[in-house]
C-alpha cells in the first residue's frame, strides 16, 4: 500500500492537473492528448457531445479509470493512488444519481461517515438533518430512491457528496434529464456550494446554458481532443460552429418556461 | 477453444485476485461484525427450513432403495450404516452446497451485479469504502461460520428421514434401535468431520464465486440474469469436480 500523501489543509480547496492525458480501452483511444488545470476552488465545466470521451475523463479524475498515458494529479499526488482521493476528500456526484437502492435518503446520507467513523450518531444525524435542510430535502429522509423524482435524486446525490465535507467535487452531467426550472435549480446549487465551501468543482456537461452560467473556464472536447478551451465566452464564440453542429438549438432553453413558480420549483 | 480455455482462465484469476482483496481487508474484519451477523441470519437462518426438507426426503429414498435391495438379502440392518455414511460423507454436504447455490449464491450475485450496473459500487469507491470490504469479506466469514452447522443438521436430518422410512415402510421394518446402532457401529467422527470440511470448501467457494460474478458484471438488466445464471451453474461444477478430489484425498 503506498503512503497516504501529504495533505496542505483539511480546508483548503485542491488543485488538478491533468498532463497528456490518453485512456484507450483494448485498442480503442477514448482521449487524446489531454491537458488542463484546474485552479483551486474554481468551477470547470468540461462540455462536449455524446461520446465525446467526458465522462471517462471525469472517471479518470476520480481515479475509477488509469490514465494509458500521462498522469493526472491532484495537489500534485497522483490520482491513480486512492490514498490521494481519500486525503483530499474527492467526490462524484454520479449522473443517474447511484444512490443505494436499498437505504432509505437519510441512510444514503448517513452511509459515509458511518462506514468512516467519522463522526457519532448525534453528529451524524445533525449533519445529515442541515444537509437535506439545504437541499430541501427535509421531507425525504424517510424515502426510498425508487420514490423520488429525478431532480430529488439528483439533490440527493448531491446532499450524499456534501457529507463527505469534499474538497474536490465532480458532477457528471448534473442536469441531464431535468426541466428547465429543476436545471437551473441544480446550476445554482453548485454555485453556491462553491461559493460556502470554497470547493474545487469539475463539472461535466452538455448543457449550454449550464456551462454559461456556473463556469469560471472550460473546456470543449471532441472525440477525445480538447478543441476549445478558456471562459464560456471564449469558448462558446470560438466554438460556435462546432457547438451548432454538436447541440440542437431546441434543447437550449435561454428562459425558464415556468418563471411564475420559480420560487417553489415543480419536481421533474 | 482457445477463447473457452482463454475465459476459464481470466474468470479464475478473477476469483483469485478477488480472495487477495478480501485478504487485504481482514484486519477490517472486527468492524464488519454486524454485517457477519446478518449475513448468517441471511445465508444460514434462512436456508435452515429447506435444507431439513430436502435431507429428510433425501435419507428416506436412501433408505427405501437400500432397503429394498437389502430385505431380499434379508439384510435390513445394514441400513443404517449405508444411509449413516452416504448422508455424512457426500450427500449432506453437497446437497446443502447445492441449495446454497441455488438459494443464496444466486441472491448473491444479483445484489452485487445489480449494484455494479446501477454504479452503486462505483459509488462506493468514490467514497473510499471498499466493495470487497463490506460487501465480500463479512459474507465470506459468515458462510465459514454457518455451513458447518448446516452441513451438520443436513447429516442429521438425513439419519432421522432413513429411520422413518426404515421404521414405518412395511417391506423394511426395522426397528429404530438397529437402525441408530447399525449406523453408529459403522460411523466414526471422522466421517462426519469429512462432511463438513467438504461443506465448509463448497460454501467458501461458493460464495466467493457469486461474488466474483456480481462484482465483474457489466452491462443491463439482462446481464444481471445471466450473472445469476452463471454463477449458479459454475458454482455447482465447482462443487461436483472439487468433490471428487476431495473425496480421493480423503479416502
Amino acid at each position: 500500500m503506498p503512503p497516504a500523501p501529504p495533505s496542505k489543509s483539511e480546508d483548503t480547496p485542491v488543485r488538478v492537473e491533468v498532463e497528456d492525458l490518453e485512456v484507450s480501452f483494448g485498442k480503442t483511444t477514448v482521449l487524446h492528448d489531454i491537458s488542463f488545470q484546474v485552479d483551486p476552488g474554481e468551477i470547470f465545466v468540461i462540455m462536449g457531445p455524446s461520446g465525446s470521451g467526458k465522462s471517462v475523463l471525469l472517471r479518470t479524475l476520480i481515479g475509477l479509470l488509469a490514465p494509458s498515458k500521462g498522469s493526472v494529479t491532484i495537489d500534485g499526488q497522483d490520482a491513480r493512488n486512492p490514498r490521494t482521493h481519500e486525503a483530499v476528500k474527492s467526490a462524484l456526484v454520479f449522473q443517474a444519481g447511484a444512490l443505494f437502492n436499498s437505504l432509505s435518503v437519510y441512510d444514503n446520507l448517513a452511509f459515509y461517515p458511518r462506514e468512516h467513523r467519522t463522526a457519532r450518531e448525534a453528529e451524524i444525524r445533525k449533519k445529515v438533518g442541515e444537509t437535506l435542510r439545504m437541499l430541501s430535502l427535509e421531507d425525504a429522509a424517510d424515502k426510498f430512491p425508487s420514490e423520488l423524482s429525478g431532480g430529488m435524486r439528483k439533490r440527493v446525490a448531491i446532499a450524499r457528496t456534501l457529507v463527505m465535507e469534499p474538497r474536490l467535487l465532480l458532477y457528471d452531467e448534473p442536469t441531464s434529464e431535468l426541466d428547465p426550472v429543476m436545471a437551473a435549480t441544480i446550476s445554482e446549487i453548485i454555485g453556491s456550494l462553491r461559493a460556502e465551501l470554497q470547493v474545487t468543482s469539475v463539472v461535466v456537461s452538455h448543457d449550454r446554458d449550464l456551462a454559461q452560467s456556473i463556469a469560471d473556464r472550460m473546456i470543449l472536447l471532441e472525440e477525445g481532443r480538447i478543441v476549445a478551451a478558456g471562459t464560456p465566452a471564449e469558448v462558446l464564440e470560438s466554438s460556435e460552429a462546432s457547438i451548432q453542429q454538436f447541440f440542437h438549438p431546441d434543447i437550449n432553453v435561454q428562459q425558464p418556461r415556468y418563471r411564475a413558480s420559480l420560487s417553489k420549483p415543480p419536481e421533474s | 477453444m482457445f477463447q473457452i480455455a482463454k475465459r476459464f482462465l481470466g474468470g479464475f484469476g478473477y476469483n483469485v485476485a478477488l480472495l487477495g482483496q478480501v485478504l487485504r481487508h481482514l484486519p477490517a474484519l472486527p468492524r464488519q461484525l454486524g454485517r457477519v451477523v446478518q449475513y448468517c441470519g441471511e445465508i444460514g437462518y434462512k436456508t435452515f427450513p429447506i435444507v431439513g426438507i430436502l435431507s429428510f426426503f433425501i435419507g428416506a429414498v436412501l433408505a427405501l432403495q437400500t432397503g429394498f435391495a437389502l430385505q431380499q438379502l434379508g439384510a435390513q440392518s445394514f441400513i443404517g450404516s449405508i444411509v449413516g455414511l452416504s448422508v455424512a460423507r457426500e450427500l449432506a454436504p453437497v446437497m446443502t452446497a447445492f441449495l446454497l447455490a441455488g438459494r443464496v449464491a444466486s441472491a448473491t450475485t444479483a445484489e452485487l451485479a445489480s449494484m455494479k450496473v446501477y454504479q452503486e459500487i462505483d459509488a462506493l469507491r468514490t467514497m473510499h469504502i471498499a466493495p470487497e470490504k463490506i460487501l465480500v469479506l463479512p459474507r465470506l466469514v459468515a458462510v465459514l461460520l454457518v455451513m458447518p452447522l448446516l452441513t451438520m443438521f443436513s447429516i442429521f436430518i438425513g439419519w432421522l428421514g432413513g429411520q422413518v422410512v426404515s421404521e414405518f415402510v412395511s417391506f423394511i421394518g426395522l426397528s429404530p434401535n438397529i437402525y441408530w446402532r447399525g449406523l453408529m457401529d459403522f460411523m466414526t467422527v471422522e466421517d462426519v468431520t469429512d462432511g463438513l470440511v467438504k461443506g465448509e470448501i463448497f460454501g467458501f467457494f461458493v460464495i466467493l464465486i457469486a461474488c466474483a460474478q456480481g462484482l465483474a458484471t457489466r452491462g443491463g438488466p439482462r446481464e444481471i440474469g445471466f450473472a445469476v445464471t452463471r454463477s449458479v451453474v459454475i458454482g455447482m461444477i465447482f462443487i461436483l469436480f472439487t468433490d471428487y478430489f476431495i473425496t480421493r484425498a480423503q479416502l
